[in-house]
């Protein structure tokens, strides 16, 4: 997987390219905890070019709502495809995840 | 060994050959007919069970072998992954709350939550030094 970070106005977008498994999660892991150290308050993983997840990298987005939550900062996943919006759905995950079409206005 | 309704292979407990295994039975299920979101979710499937294997029971050792056997019995998909670690005690499995893993900041836990909820049914079972885990699923006829 590639793991592209890069900020747009007031976000801080992360993109994945490829699959995010037992084996990448790290890397998604380690981005997002960098952008909560910069304080970011809006972080958008851009999930255009993902085409799989398995439960690490999903794990990994559960492990920082309390964080997202206690820190006031807006998180969503970008873009998603169907394949992993239904593994979302399976686990009873689409409320607490967000997942957006677009970047929300500033 | 390949024949039109078996797939067999063996590889090793490393995290980067996932990416191989979840390949090889994608070839399998397309060369069946079994379509998305049916094929995705036993690639997730088989995928969970790899990685379980490979990290828990494993320690991600490298020269401790998997192996992985599936095959389409009518309509029915047998999937069999034999690992050499150590044992792994289904029973005492208990399925976590969604809840608990946001308040506990858990990364994992989700792996056979996921395969319980796509396929039919997973038994494991132990063999001299070895967990087999089988996971079965009933496929709507191509």
């Amino acid at each position: 997987m590639k793991l592209t970070s890069e900020k747009s106005n007031s976000f801080i977008i992360i993109s994945l390219d490829g699959d995010l498994d037992a084996s990448s999660s790290l890397m998604l892991d380690s981005a997002i905890n960098n952008a909560l150290e910069q304080n970011e308050k809006k972080i958008v993983i851009d999930c255009t070019k993902l085409d799989y997840v398995s439960s690490a990298g999903i794990g990994v987005f559960i492990s920082y709502l309390n964080d997202f939550e206690s820190k006031q900062v807006y998180f969503a996943l970008m873009n998603v495809k169907s394949n992993i919006i239904t593994t979302l759905q399976i686990l009873g995950l689409e409320k607490l995840v967000p997942v957006i079409d677009k970047l929300p206005d500033e | 060994m390949n024949n039109k309704n078996l797939l067999s292979f063996d590889t090793f407990c490393t995290k980067t050959n996932l990416k191989c295994i979840r390949e090889k039975i994608q070839k399998f299920l397309i060369e069946k007919h079994i379509k998305d979101p049916d094929q995705y979710l036993i690639i997730l499937a088989v995928d969970e069970i790899c990685a379980n294997s490979m990290i828990h029971a494993n320690n991600e050792d490298p020269c401790k072998h998997l192996s992985v056997k599936a095959r389409l019995n009518k309509n029915e998909l047998h999937i069999e992954i034999t690992d050499e670690g150590k044992i792994f005690d289904y029973q005492k499995y208990q399925t976590p709350k969604i809840d608990d893993l946001v308040n506990l900041k858990s990364k994992g836990s989700m792996g056979l939550m996921l395969v319980n909820k796509i396929m039919d049914k997973i038994e494991y079972t132990r063999q001299g030094n070895k967990n087999v885990c089988r996971i079965t699923k009933k496929m709507m006829a191509a």
